[in-house]
């Protein structure tokens, strides 16, 4: 990891123009005399939230501030199209190297270690695979924890409860 | 670039229109974009193509994309690549990804829902 920032950063010292940074195994920036691939961030977080949704035991992705943010910005035309599917993801895109910060909401009963471990797995082959960017950095963040009787209770209950409490 | 470069396209419209084609026609190109601002686009007689854009001079031709999330997209952005130099005698080409779609839904920014 540090090996490779090592040689971005010389490259860039070097030559005054980042020309593909030789000898740095970039799969995207290889072709830059034929022209540049820009991938835009909604790209890299569509992909990376499909790809941290994929491993069960991921209930929900989001915090209680980027889900407000993603209900907001549902809203704004063109303001990031498709927004429930990348609430909880936020990524830093550069030409070769992206990051990615994930909020989750897990499964209670599943362990967090493991999980988080295996959506870091899938999250870096997802969008290396895709994108061809080398993912520095997967940052998750776990904010809750799902239990399973919130489902089932969670709608009965006020049913019973409302006509009760006012006559 | 060894390839001369024979005459300059002569109608940049018609040759917009063919890079939009050529494009499209690719199976893991979903449809074309405007790219971030919708900057990329051609101002033809009555409408806007949407997504190419061919400089002028030295200027490289712009290609802005939205592409099925089910390849790897540097092999898709190669044949792009090649197609449209081709057409463009050999000009260098900037590909824009800005979205992805899954196969199956349909309209701009469809919404991919997976889970519950």
């Amino acid at each position: 990891m540090s090996s490779t920032t090592g040689t971005a950063a010389a490259a860039t010292t070097t030559t005054a123009t980042p020309t593909g940074a030789a000898g740095s195994p970039s799969r995207l920036a290889e072709d830059t005399a034929q022209g540049r691939t820009t991938i835009a961030a909604s790209v890299v977080q569509k992909i990376a939230g499909i790809a941290a949704r994929e491993i069960s035991g991921v209930h929900s992705m989001g915090g209680g501030i980027s889900r407000t943010f993603g209900a907001l910005r549902e809203r704004i035309p063109g303001g990031g199209t498709g927004a429930s599917n990348v609430a909880g993801v936020q990524v830093e895109v550069g030409e070769k190297q992206a990051a990615v910060d994930l909020d989750i909401v897990v499964e209670y009963g599943a362990s967090i270690v493991e999980l988080a471990r295996a959506v870091r797995r899938n999250v870096i082959s997802a969008v290396e695979r895709m994108t061809g960017l080398e993912v520095i950095e997967v940052n998750i963040a776990v904010n809750d924890i799902h239990l399973p009787n919130e489902d089932n209770g969670g709608e009965e209950l006020p049913a019973v409860a409302v006509p009760s409490r006012v006559e | 670039m060894s390839a001369s470069l024979p005459t300059a396209p002569p109608d940049p419209a018609e040759l917009a229109r063919q890079v939009a084609a050529v494009v499209a026609a690719n199976p893991a190109v979903a449809r074309l974009d405007g790219g971030v601002f919708g900057a990329v686009a051609t101002y033809l007689p009555g409408r806007r193509l949407v997504g190419v854009r061919i400089g002028q001079g030295d200027e490289p031709v712009e290609v802005a994309v939205v592409l099925y999330a089910d390849h790897p997209f540097p092999e898709i952005v190669r044949g792009i690549r090649r197609d449209v130099a081709t057409l463009c005698g050999g000009a260098a080409v900037d590909i824009t990804v800005s979205d992805v779609v899954l196969r199956g839904d349909t309209g701009p920014g469809a919404v991919v829902e997976i889970g519950p």
